[in-house]
């Protein structure tokens, strides 16, 4: 790598940081509202405003941050800051509207993949790290269902980047190149099906991904209080409150990229900067759309599932639901090496 | 450490990865630091949360025998199948591990 390419990197990765850090959170916590109305009116609620995030994240700033006497303090305050930095890192490797992943050059798929882990991660440790009861049942929750939902999110995600791979596709893992070459136009009919297939499962990943009803096994408010986030408060809950607004929108903009990565300022032949304010707000009417799908839609129309329930949900019939798209996949694969059509 | 690592399939540049997470960490103990500060030691608010009529907090705590209690729970007809091999007998274990290389020899073949 060449001096000034490296130079422009370092820039662009710290300008990058800067920029997506404020939009994703604006942005985060804008859907998080978004949800929560279109949620309460689903149950015959008012719901709260749109705003209402913004004013949570405030008043959570002025609170006292706690730090209870049994938690090992340093890791108790050092996991809510790490959560959200990663949250905010997988934004730059993720594509907003037409604008290429910041990063794309710099990370792959796998990258991202490992990156969704680590606010997880931080969760668990933050819970054991709080020395409460509740939270110690609930980080063993959350690691027992991140050991659930990852199996079939890889298999969702793997089985499209081999089925490019295989159709010709150069550095299939980039996501600059699943965006330029949508699935959907790359595979027959054999091939959609399956691909439908992957992304329900995709969108059954979702909520657990982000830990929501019906996935919601590690926080249960109502049944153990909120778990791992039993004993933060103040700043430090804010923090933890952010990212999972951050990580939405990435899981979010993450099926965008792999699904549905059309713009329309290709469609309209626009060029300049109408065609990226254009692709921008088709993004954001995408980003609301798979939000309500994946968990809006989801976590009002069914209850909590039990821990147990939760782990034969996604390792038996996720799991299975992938692995029908991947044969799918590999049929559709024969089917073109065959000239069937 | 410069230049991007290529794994065969993908890729990644860690160094970039760094910068970008120290920057990120930046910016979020900047935003940290808008908020207040400590608290005021009194009370119970240090106490762990926990509800009902506890005596003990020792006998409550859950242990970590707990932990794959879900996996075990609903993958119990699996886990009765593979205990059933787990004889603790080395000649079954070597049966076994002979097994599977002479299924994947097969499958190399075929």
């Amino acid at each position: 790598m060449e001096v000034t390419e490296l130079i422009s990197l370092i820039t662009r990765s710290i300008l990058g940081t800067i920029v997506l850090a404020l939009v994703s959170i604006i942005l985060g916590l804008f859907y998080k509202g978004v949800d929560r109305k279109i949620a309460a009116h689903m149950q015959a609620r008012v719901g709260p405003p749109i705003r209402q995030p913004f004013r949570d994240v405030i008043k959570l700033f002025t609170k006292e941050n706690i730090v209870p006497d049994d938690a090992i303090p340093w890791l108790f305050n050092l996991s809510p800051v790490i959560a959200l930095s990663a949250s905010i890192i997988m934004m730059l490797y993720l594509p907003v509207g037409d604008i290429k992943p910041m990063l794309s050059t710099e990370g792959d798929l796998i990258l991202i993949l490992y990156l969704l882990l680590i606010p997880s991660l931080c969760l668990v440790i933050g819970g054991f790290s709080s020395g409460s009861p509740f939270a110690t049942v609930g980080a063993q929750r959350e690691m027992v269902l991140m050991m659930s939902y990852e199996f079939p999110l890889a298999i969702a995600v793997i089985s499209v980047v081999w089925r490019l791979r295989e159709a010709g596709i150069d550095v299939p893992f980039s996501l600059s190149s699943i965006m330029e070459n949508p699935i959907w136009n790359n595979v027959g009919i054999l091939g959609i099906i399956g691909c439908i297939i992957l992304l329900i499962a995709l969108v059954i990943v979702t909520p657990g991904e982000l830990s929501k009803v019906p996935f919601d096994a590690p926080e249960a408010e109502t049944e153990i209080a909120g778990g791992l986030l039993v004993e933060y408060s103040g700043r430090n809950l804010a923090l933890f409150y952010l990212a999972d607004a951050v990580k939405t929108l990435a899981m979010a903009t993450l099926i965008i990229a792999i699904f549905f990565p059309y713009n329309l300022s290709s469609l309209l032949s626009i060029s300049g900067y109408p065609a990226y304010a254009l692709d921008f707000l088709f993004y954001l009417f995408k980003l609301f759309l798979v939000i309500l799908l994946s968990v809006t839609l989801i976590r009002v129309a069914v209850a909590r599932l039990k821990i147990d329930q939760l782990v034969s949900t996604y390792w038996i019939s996720v799991v299975l639901l992938s692995l029908i798209g991947l044969v799918l996949l590999m049929f559709d694969r024969l089917a073109c090496l065959k000239g069937w059509y | 450490m410069l230049e991007r690592i290529f794994t065969g399939s993908g890729f990644w540049n860690p160094l970039i990865w760094l910068i970008a997470f120290v920057v990120s960490i930046l910016i979020v103990l900047i935003l940290r630091s808008l908020g207040r500060p400590g608290f005021k030691r009194e009370g119970d608010k240090t106490k762990p949360f926990l509800c009902g009529n506890i005596k003990d907090i020792e006998t409550i705590s859950p242990r970590s025998e707990n932990l794959y209690w879900g996996f075990r729970e609903s993958l119990k007809g699996y886990y009765k199948v593979m205990e059933r091999f787990h004889s603790g007998d080395i000649r079954d274990y070597i049966f076994w591990f002979i097994f599977v290389i002479v299924l994947l020899f097969l499958m190399e073949v075929l």
